[in-house]
């Protein structure tokens, strides 16, 4: 045969290979889309953790089921599980500086009658700005600083209380089961849901999405939601879709240009126009977002959900 | 798995462990189908294989360019380094021009190029030296087209069908335009030409593992503890009723739900036992190619990364000095330049001593590397007899037969070889595990609609 020469070959050159010990892939997580569990997404992006230096070069991939809407995480490497809780970037404290976005989130939150008990699950950040703005409301609030999205089989536990309204604010896509988790809520009792979550879709994320799209905070997340995608999301878990709107978020540009700028090599007197709340970036950002909102493509979606706890609850499989 | 009947399935059979045999045997057994891999050599990795000499030079066997994607995707992304830049020229009459938009600085290539477009087309091209004329002009085409993609194939142009053009040449300037701007603005090498599968963006760019290689494929590897054997080439792949029921290795049968050969479809013809529907590609051909590393002192020696030349009195046709844009390949202050001579078996080139054929080289490329024999240190040679298919018409009905499946349920013949077509590494990689979806789909017994994954559509 042919082929065995070349094998001789390289016998007779005696060639050594010089090759670290190479490492085993993660074997724990699935690299699927959580809604219908296929895993033959169209790669859209090869990423980096752009805020931490020392995990920088390592690279992510994000593939995207066309069908669902959603983009998943693949292989992740095996440094994901113990990067997912620390400093998650989701940056709601800033989405809620807003005002017109708080008196939308409020006026959602609120709904028809007055809650009697507040879940707000995100990062510190999110949740104080959440906490303070319902308890202007007088409404009591408990707060749940991220979920442990591998320790707890991605599970929401709620302490034991009842609460009658849960504010998920950018948790759903660092779950390794959002469907599972957000039915969990609604099992205990949970009769709305109010769901905050970047937008896989927006005007922001489609010039970013090969790479800076802040939206990634690559590894800690794994999931990605189109409009579409929330909405079966959430009627997968046992919730019925209210409202889905989406509120505008001119830092999903700015924050992207940075690392866009960066990480192309630019100069930091240009990249840091970007950084913190440069005045003309911050114009023009909220121009771009202004226009892509009112076309329905702004940054973020929220959603607003009521139970139907009637039905048996379904759960993914 | 078990099968239908609940006895415990057989398992699927790979042939070969280079990138596909290897991506196929992961990807099955993540998804718990059992699987066994043959080698016949003795190391893993093919035509992936790399080695560091011991003056730190490596030496890639025959790939050198692979993308961030494929890293991330195989899980290496951490363990690669950036490649800067990536260019290619064309040399002819001892002049450099840089591809493809420098040819246009002469004027008779332009003004070939510009005819071409403004020529009415009558017929579909049938040939590749027609595809040529028609789409380049007189001028281009008869001076570096043709000439390239003769020596490249052995082959005279009229001889090839249009196929071996690959299809994201037709990509379009303004694609790149873009890409070869976003290269000089971000600093890195993006990929430009290289994948037929996925889209080519700004974000994809050329990297390179640490190590070598040959990191990729170990890296599969390690995911597939027992399953490779080594040093145990498949003899014979065993058919009963049209349908791959086991193969032979080391005179042992060995049950197989399915069989994945990686080995090059003419082998594959000569493997196969129990029918005759196969038989055909056995007049299928590859290229013969020696590769010549040459070791120089200097770095940057030619006019880019890559250097094409349709010059028919040289011997070689393209010549690579992989150090300008990996600069860890070669000790400081040297490099390397492989130089790729095509030559059939029995012609006296494939024959000739290395020192002879270095000589050779040598003497050559004198005329337009000054000093090239003072800088010259030492030489190794490589020899593939299956570098890349030669896409001959006289086959192209059978080739296009093969890129729908075989007529063998439950044998598949994938990767660069197998299928019989010139596609990198992220190409071999993206095909496969489309191809091992579509295998489980039939081993879980689900109605499929095809006999093997077709070949995919081109992303634009
Ligand atoms: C000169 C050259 C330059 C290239 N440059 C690049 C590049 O820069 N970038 C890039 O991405 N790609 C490049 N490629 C292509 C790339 O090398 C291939 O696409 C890829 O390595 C093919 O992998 P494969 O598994 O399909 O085949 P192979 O690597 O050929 O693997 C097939 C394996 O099957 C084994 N085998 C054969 N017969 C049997 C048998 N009967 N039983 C058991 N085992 C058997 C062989 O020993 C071999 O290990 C280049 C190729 C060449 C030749
Ligand atoms: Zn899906």
């Amino acid at each position: 045969m042919p082929i065995l020469k070349r094998e001789e070959l390289i016998e007779d050159a005696a060639w050594t290979l010089d090759v670290p010990a190479p490492e085993r892939s993660h074997p724990a997580l699935r690299q699927a889309c959580c809604l219908c569990g296929e895993d033959e997404g169209e790669p859209v992006a090869v990423g980096e953790d752009f805020d931490d230096r020392e995990r920088r070069g390592d690279s992510f991939l994000v593939l995207h089921c066309r069908a669902c809407g959603v983009a998943y995480l693949g292989r992740p490497s095996s440094g994901h599980v113990g990067a997912a809780n620390e400093g998650a970037h989701t940056n709601a404290g800033a989405l809620l500086r807003h005002r017109r976005t708080r008196t939308l989130l409020g006026r959602e939150l609120q709904g028809r009658s007055v809650p009697a008990r507040v879940l707000v699950i995100g990062d510190a950040a999110a949740a104080s700005s959440f906490a303070t703005l319902l308890s202007e409301r007088k409404v009591a609030v408990d707060t749940l600083e991220h979920i442990d999205p591998s320790s707890t089989g991605g599970r929401i536990e709620p302490r034991g209380s009842r609460y009658d309204v849960a504010v998920v604010i950018e948790e759903a896509g660092r779950l390794e089961d959002p469907v599972e988790a957000l039915a969990t809520l609604g099992r205990g009792g949970c009769t709305r849901l109010v769901l905050v979550i970047d937008n896989f879709d927006a005007r922001s994320c489609r010039v970013f999405r090969g790479r800076h799209w802040v939206g990634y905070d690559f590894p800690r997340r794994l999931f990605w939601f189109e409009p579409r995608a929330v909405r079966a999301l959430v009627n997968r878990a046992g919730f019925e879709l209210e409202s889905l709107r989406t509120v505008s978020a001119p830092d999903r540009w700015t924050r992207s240009t940075h690392r866009f700028l960066r990480d192309w090599g630019a100069p930091p007197w240009l990249a840091n126009r970007f950084a913190g709340r440069a005045l003309g970036a911050t114009v023009l950002a909220s121009a771009l977002e202004a226009l892509a909102t009112l076309s329905g493509a702004g940054s973020v979606l929220v959603a607003t959900c009521r139970s139907r706890a009637d039905e048996p609850t379904p759960v993914s499989t | 798995m078990t099968a239908a009947n609940g006895k415990a399935r057989p398992p699927v059979v790979v042939l070969g462990a280079g990138l596909a045999g290897l991506t196929a045997a992961r990807e099955l057994r993540r998804r718990s189908v059992p699987v066994r891999v043959f080698e016949a050599g003795k190391q893993i990795a093919g035509l992936a294989r790399s080695f560091r000499d011991e003056d730190g030079f490596v030496h890639d066997f025959g790939a050198h360019f692979i993308t961030n994607r494929l890293a991330a995707a195989i899980g290496v992304g951490s363990r690669c380094r950036d490649v800067k830049h990536y260019g290619e020229t064309v040399l002819l009459n001892g002049r450099y021009y840089p591809y493809p938009f420098g040819l246009m600085r002469n004027p008779r290539f332009l003004a070939s190029a510009l005819a071409s477009r403004s020529m009415r087309r009558s017929a579909p091209p049938q040939s590749a030296r027609e595809w040529y004329i028609t789409n380049y002009g007189h001028a281009l085409a008869e001076q570096v087209a043709i000439p390239l993609v003769e020596s490249w194939s052995g082959a005279p142009a009229s001889e090839l069908a249009t196929s071996v053009v690959p299809p994201q040449i037709d990509r379009g300037n303004t694609h790149v335009l873009r890409l070869k701007l976003a290269s000089r603005l971000s600093g890195r090498a993006v990929a430009n030409g290289y994948s037929r599968e996925k889209p080519e963006s700004a974000h994809v760019w050329h990297v390179y593992p640490e190590g070598s290689l040959a990191t990729l494929c170990e890296h599969l590897a390690a995911d597939l503890d027992g399953v490779i054997q080594t040093e145990s080439p498949v003899e014979a792949i065993l058919v009963e009723d049209g349908r791959a029921v086991g193969v032979q290795v080391k005179g042992e049968v060995i049950e197989a739900s399915a069989v994945i050969s990686t080995a090059p479809v003419h082998v594959l013809a000569k493997l196969v036992r129990g029918t005759d529907a196969v038989a055909h590609f056995a007049r299928f051909r590859y290229r013969p190619l020696l590769l010549v590393n040459l070791r120089f002192h200097g770095r940057g020696l030619l006019g880019d990364v890559v250097t094409w030349t349709p010059e028919r009195h040289l011997p070689f046709f393209r010549i690579t000095e992989a150090p300008v844009s990996m600069p860890w390949l070669a000790p400081d202050g040297m490099t390397t330049l492989t130089v790729d001579i095509g030559s059939e078996t029995d012609e006296p080139l494939w024959r000739m001593p290395e020192d002879q054929l270095a000589e050779l080289c040598v003497e050559h490329l004198q005329s337009f590397i000054p000093g090239a024999k003072r800088r010259f240190i030492s030489a190794r040679v490589l020899r593939t007899t299956i570098a890349h298919p030669i896409y001959l018409r006289a086959y192209e009905s059978e080739r296009l037969q093969l890129e729908r499946g075989l007529p063998v349920r439950g044998l598949y013949s994938i990767g660069r070889n197998g299928a019989f077509a010139h596609i990198l590494m992220e190409d071999v990689y993206w095909r496969t595990l489309a191809q091992m979806r579509q295998l489980v789909t039939e081993l879980s017994g689900a109605t499929s609609t095809r006999a093997q994954a077709p070949a995919p559509a081109v992303v634009m």
